[in-house]
């Protein structure tokens, strides 16, 4: 009976903790599957259990974190950074309420074993009772849910890591301490009511982090709502400027025509030509302002253009007449292409000769499919980690600026980015799946 | 020889485009234009009209528009290369539906048209060189152009070609059958973007509408999945694929 119940135990930890994890993550797209979750609970679980059978507390503690890590990296997307503080948190919901409820039950008086283990078969409604405990304070957790990609910097993070971290350590050393409650009943409501404190104040730390990324990518989302705002209005009076240009050329077309006519009565064709020729010029001179016809792309190739030339880097960008952005938001597509582009600049600016960025931006697949491709001269190593390019921005996840903010942003999409390098040429391609 | 039509109510723009293509290194002897000068003389020649491998269509037409020409157009010629050229009118997304590979803008200057018009000669030469599968239906053969097909499955020894809506074939009832083999067929098409999505099926890459690691649209609504195993080809593959455009 001990060992079902230390089995059923496992399964509903980890249902628990599944139950817990998914309200603050996005599941892997293969546990989006039905019928795919509950074998990998009962894997763990049963791994889990393997572990309880040695029967020793300490191993049992020490291998909790881990599998719960492994069992987090396995069902679940997210940084790993992000998932070992709510690890830590869901420890501190485990243990806290076991060892609260071992203080409330007295349990060290009859149940605890020599090696530091609970016998569960002397408990089992306990043990319900127990799970439904951690089941309870992990819902009150999940209130806080902000399903998002959680941003902190280094030491934030440490920072937030400090109250959980030290809550845990004060549990498992007062119990582990070897100290007696039985003849001090006061101590022992005191111990409990502080422990209950603890829970409180974990919550309270946990809604305040909680609130402090839903806020920090809040001012992201303001920074890049006014850079959107300030493209468009960029783009704007790029239009105005144009149609002035516009109105003054077709203006002016009368008069060139009239002496145009003139010339040739008089039988001065080369003047006439000469005439025909600057207006050829003027007119190319007009174009190449609007790259698209949608306002907020416009805007950001216009943008980048400038600095371009401002860098003296070649840019030649084309995009396809027709574009379809159905779906995807302009705040996204100013973080995707902005970046990509930005990054394209900084690259071929370190280059002291043939500094050209070319950018291709169309429909494949009868209109499915968008495609960005970005090539762009370099020079020196590429910083590689795996398959994936390191920024050498400082400081990537407060500004959210970078390639992985591309990834990230492309995602949303199941769009996918990647990049190619060849002959000192570095191409990245970015494909995304616009409504249709 | 290559047949190539240009529909344009501009006959000096016919005529340069014409002496454009020729300099790009096109033979005269091996060439053969067709001038259109509105979407209705066009679209009433087609069922006359054994074959066109270029269609350069102008998108501001009197009478039917260009979207509507080349809707027509494709309706004779799914595989023909279709290029939109303008002077300022812009395509809709109609357009899509009629795969055209490139929108030309008619003040473009030479040099840039010249670029263009070589590209486009380069997809049409290699079009034109795409092979035929033949595929048996009810004892009879079928000649099947690749762009009509959306993928190939495993029949016992043997594989099942499955057809594109568009294709002019898809009426036929009963399964089309190849005698090939699907790895025989796959070394066949892998260079004109065919790719092992699984062990058992090969896709047309040029069909597939949305791509994720562990399954794959197609355009008709077919979901077919990635076999593990074949994730990465497939990803370098659909990149190569989509990047050869521009």
């Amino acid at each position: 009976m001990s060992i079902g119940l230390t089995f059923v135990s496992c399964i509903l930890e980890f249902y628990i903790f599944y139950d817990f994890f998914k309200a603050f993550f996005s599941k892997r797209a293969f546990f989006n599957r039905k019928g795919t979750v509950l074998p990998a609970v009962l894997l763990f679980s049963l791994a889990y259990f393997g572990v309880n059978l040695f029967n020793l507390a300490g191993l049992n503690m020490a291998m909790f974190p881990l599998f719960l890590f492994a069992f987090a990296s396995a069902l679940f997307q997210g940084r790993i950074r992000s998932k070992l503080l709510y690890i830590l948190f869901a420890c501190c919901i485990f243990f806290g309420c076991e060892f609260l409820f071992l203080v409330i039950l007295e349990i060290p008086n009859f149940i605890l074993g020599e090696n530091g283990t609970v016998d569960l078969s002397q408990m089992p409604w306990h043990l319900f009772t127990l799970k439904l405990l951690t089941y309870f304070i992990c819902n009150i957790f999940k209130q806080f849910s902000h399903k998002s990609e959680t941003r902190m910097d280094g030491k934030i993070f440490i920072c937030y890591l400090t109250i959980p971290l030290a809550s845990l350590g004060i549990m498992i050393l007062t119990y582990y301490s070897g100290i007696d409650f039985r003849d001090k009943p006061q101590m022992q409501t005191l111990l409990c009511i502080l422990f209950a404190l603890m829970q409180v104040g974990n919550m309270i730390i946990f809604y305040a982090f909680q609130r402090y990324s839903r806020e920090l990518q809040q001012n992201m989302q303001h920074h890049i709502l006014i850079t959107e705002q300030n493209l468009k209005q960029s783009h704007y009076a790029k239009l105005e400027t144009m149609h002035a240009q516009n109105r003054e050329f077709i203006h002016n077309i009368n008069n060139h025509l009239r002496t145009i006519g003139n010339l040739i009565d008089d039988g001065r064709s080369e003047d006439a030509l000469k005439i025909i020729k600057d207006l050829d010029i003027e007119l190319g001179e007009n174009s190449g302002l609007i790259y698209s016809s949608h306002s907020v792309l416009n805007a950001i190739l216009t943008d980048k253009n400038e600095v371009a030339e401002k860098e003296k880097i070649e840019m030649d960008i084309y995009v396809e007449p027709v574009i379809n952005l159905n779906g995807i938001s302009n705040a996204d597509l100013i973080t995707m292409l902005g970046n990509l582009l930005d990054n394209a600049l900084e690259a071929a600016a370190k280059c002291s000769e043939n500094r050209t960025i070319k950018v291709r931006i169309y429909m494949e697949n009868e209109g499915n499919i968008f495609v960005t491709k970005i090539t762009n001269t370099y020079t020196g190593p590429l910083r590689l980690h795996g398959e994936r390019l390191l920024t050498t921005k400082k400081d990537v996840s407060l500004h959210g600026i970078g390639l992985s903010s591309v990834q990230t942003t492309a995602d949303k999409y199941d769009g996918t980015l990647d990049y190619f390098t060849k002959d000192n040429v570095f191409t990245a391609l970015l494909i995304l799946y616009p409504d249709t | 020889m290559y047949h190539i039509a240009i529909c344009d109510d501009d006959q000096n723009f016919i005529d340069k485009t014409k002496k454009l293509l020729l300099s790009l290194g096109l033979d005269k002897d091996k060439t053969v234009f067709y001038a259109y000068h509105s979407g209705e003389e066009l679209v009433q020649s087609l069922p006359m009209t054994s074959q066109i491998d270029l269609l350069i269509l102008d998108i501001v037409l009197p009478g039917i528009k260009g979207d509507e020409t080349a809707r027509k157009f494709r309706e004779y010629f799914p595989n023909a290369l279709l290029v939109f050229c303008s002077g300022t009118s812009q395509p809709t997304t109609e357009s899509f539906k009629t795969t055209p590979f490139r929108y030309l803008i008619k003040h473009y200057d030479d040099s840039d048209l010249k670029k263009e018009f070589k590209v486009i000669i380069e997809r049409m030469k290699e079009n034109k060189s795409e092979p035929f599968l033949i595929a048996h239906w009810k004892k009879k053969f079928v000649r099947l152009a690749l762009s009509e097909i959306s993928h190939i499955s495993i029949l016992r020894k043997k594989t099942q070609i499955h057809l594109m809506e568009s294709s002019k074939h898809r009426e036929l009832d009963s399964p089309l059958i190849c005698e090939e083999k699907i790895d025989e067929l796959y070394d066949l098409l892998k260079e004109y973007d065919f790719e092992y999505a699984h062990r058992s099926y090969i896709v047309n890459l040029r069909y597939i509408k949305r791509k994720k690691n562990t399954e794959l649209e197609m355009m008709d609504g077919t979901l077919l999945s990635v076999a593990r195993s074949k994730e990465k080809q497939l990803h370098d593959s659909w990149m190569r694929c989509v990047t050869l455009k521009y």
